[in-house]
């Protein structure tokens, strides 16, 4: 891989976009944090990060404008990449506090898991056939830190994990075109995570 | 399968890493960043940074801009001064995963911010507990040294929901080998039903098995014992490994 790539991180406000650039910095890609539209033009890639409540980050994208831009930015087949709860935000809804619209750029929601439960730690990644993407990332563990869980059309799912003695399925990964989130923190999966996102950051502009 | 976890955590007083002994005596080790650049070299599935002297000064951001710099690949949580959303806020931002709530506690109001703001994913509920003499959980304030029996504090956690996990401190045993007493999970089960991460006086890979077998313990907190050498975290896996853990990782970038 020859090209060097431009991540911009997109800055609404809350998340961990520090953790983030420091992970790409050691994986030797570059990236800025901004939240003007103009710098986040000219990124090669969005990354959408996120760490909180998903009506305070809707709120605050949909408050600064960038809500419309990435939407926007999907539209014209731009990469877009969500993590945890920046995946989340790219659905079209979220049931989390309450009923809360979201960017609506990958059909689906998120719902509670089962019991009010929350899915922390590490757990091993199923990559499925339409996650060509991350195949090499097949039975990896990464570490997961959430409570609610994608639920949407099959099609749009890359990668499941499982949880509980039931064998729960709680999607992983989903995608949609260029649009990709990953439901765990690759950038606090140690080598596991960074090379997840290495691969998947070189070859989602392909 | 949702692996359990070995977390490596420092203690931290007037900016040094210390070695706790039952929370009244305390060693120094040295430079905390050393320490967490250790931990994660080394392939723990978490750090945890306990800053013990904080009270109600608020967290201590420039100790956590400093790990933030460092670019930890490590899910790392923080306690310590933590007192409203504003603080928690600022914790998230600077890249720690989960923040570990103590004297706000009790603050329905507060804890209630907290969770709109940084999610319930990221909150976890610190209780140092000890056995009285009749074998009764009790939750101690580590400040007032005043005891309440855990039933009580359970209820009057009224905003229990939005805590992810609770971390059971054993007051007593913190600081002394095998000094984690198990009965305080198996007498608390009947009041506090979410998931436990277990602190104090942990540092044999019997004593970890032992905990973490139990189906409520999702992961035990070890301070001082880790420190001794570079490949404790290998041999402790090596010795569990039919426990459900991530196998071992050392991290070397």
């Amino acid at each position: 891989m020859n090209k060097k790539i431009s991540i911009g991180i997109v800055d609404y406000g809350i998340g961990n976009h520090l953790s983030v650039s420091t992970a790409l910095k050691r994986v030797g890609i570059k990236s800025f944090i901004s939240s003007s539209i103009p710098e986040l033009q000219s990124a090669d890639i969005l990354l959408l990060p996120g760490v909180g409540s998903f009506p305070i980050a809707m709120h605050n994208l949909n408050s600064s404008g960038l809500s419309s831009f990435l939407q926007d930015q999907a539209s014209k087949d731009r990469s877009i990449i969500g993590i945890c709860l920046g995946m989340q935000l790219l659905a079209e809804s979220s049931w989390e506090v309450d009923h809360t619209n979201g960017l609506g750029i990958i059909p689906g929601t998120f719902i509670s898991l089962p019991d009010n439960r929350w899915h922390i730690g590490w757990n091993s990644l199923d990559v499925l056939q339409q996650g060509n993407l991350l195949l090499d990332s097949d039975k990896q563990v990464v570490y997961f830190n959430h409570s609610f869980a994608y639920s949407g059309p099959e099609k749009y799912i890359l990668i499941n994990s499982y949880i509980g003695e039931s064998n729960f399925r709680i999607p992983a990964a989903i995608g949609k075109g260029k649009v990709i989130g990953l439901q765990f923190h690759p950038e606090k999966s140690q080598a596991a995570g960074l090379n997840l996102l290495s691969n998947l950051l070189h070859h989602i502009t392909l | 399968m949702l692996k359990k976890r070995i977390i490596g955590t420092v203690l931290v007083k007037n900016g040094i890493a210390v070695q706790s002994l039952g929370y009244s005596r305390w060693l120094p080790l040295g430079d905390p960043l050393v320490l967490i650049q250790n931990l994660e070299r080394w392939g723990v599935d978490g750090i945890t940074l306990l800053c013990i002297d904080r009270g109600n000064s608020g967290p201590d951001i420039a100790l956590i801009k400093s790990i933030a710099q460092m670019g930890l690949s490590t899910p790392f949580s923080y306690g310590g001064g933590i007192c409203d959303h504003e603080h928690a806020r600022l914790c998230v931002n600077l890249g720690v995963e989960r923040i570990i709530l103590d004297r706000v506690l009790m603050n329905s109001y507060s804890v209630c911010k907290i969770a709109d703001t940084v999610g319930t994913q990221a909150m976890i509920a610190s209780l140092p507990l000890l056995l009285d003499s009749g074998n009764n959980v009790n939750h101690i304030n580590y400040v007032t040294r005043k005891k309440t029996p855990i039933a009580e504090i359970m209820q009057r956690l009224s905003n229990f929901r939005f805590f992810s996990e609770l971390l059971f401190i054993d007051y007593i045993g913190e600081g002394f080998s095998n000094g984690f007493d198990s009965r305080l999970i198996s007498l608390s089960k009947s009041f506090a039903d979410s998931p436990i991460l277990c602190f104090g006086g942990i540092s044999t890979a019997q004593h970890i098995k032992q905990l973490l077998e139990l189906p409520q313990v999702k992961a035990i907190l070890i301070g001082n014992s880790l420190n001794y050498r570079e490949s404790s975290i290998y041999h402790l896996k090596a010795s569990l490994a039919d426990l459900p853990l991530r196998p071992h990782s050392p991290f070397y970038l």
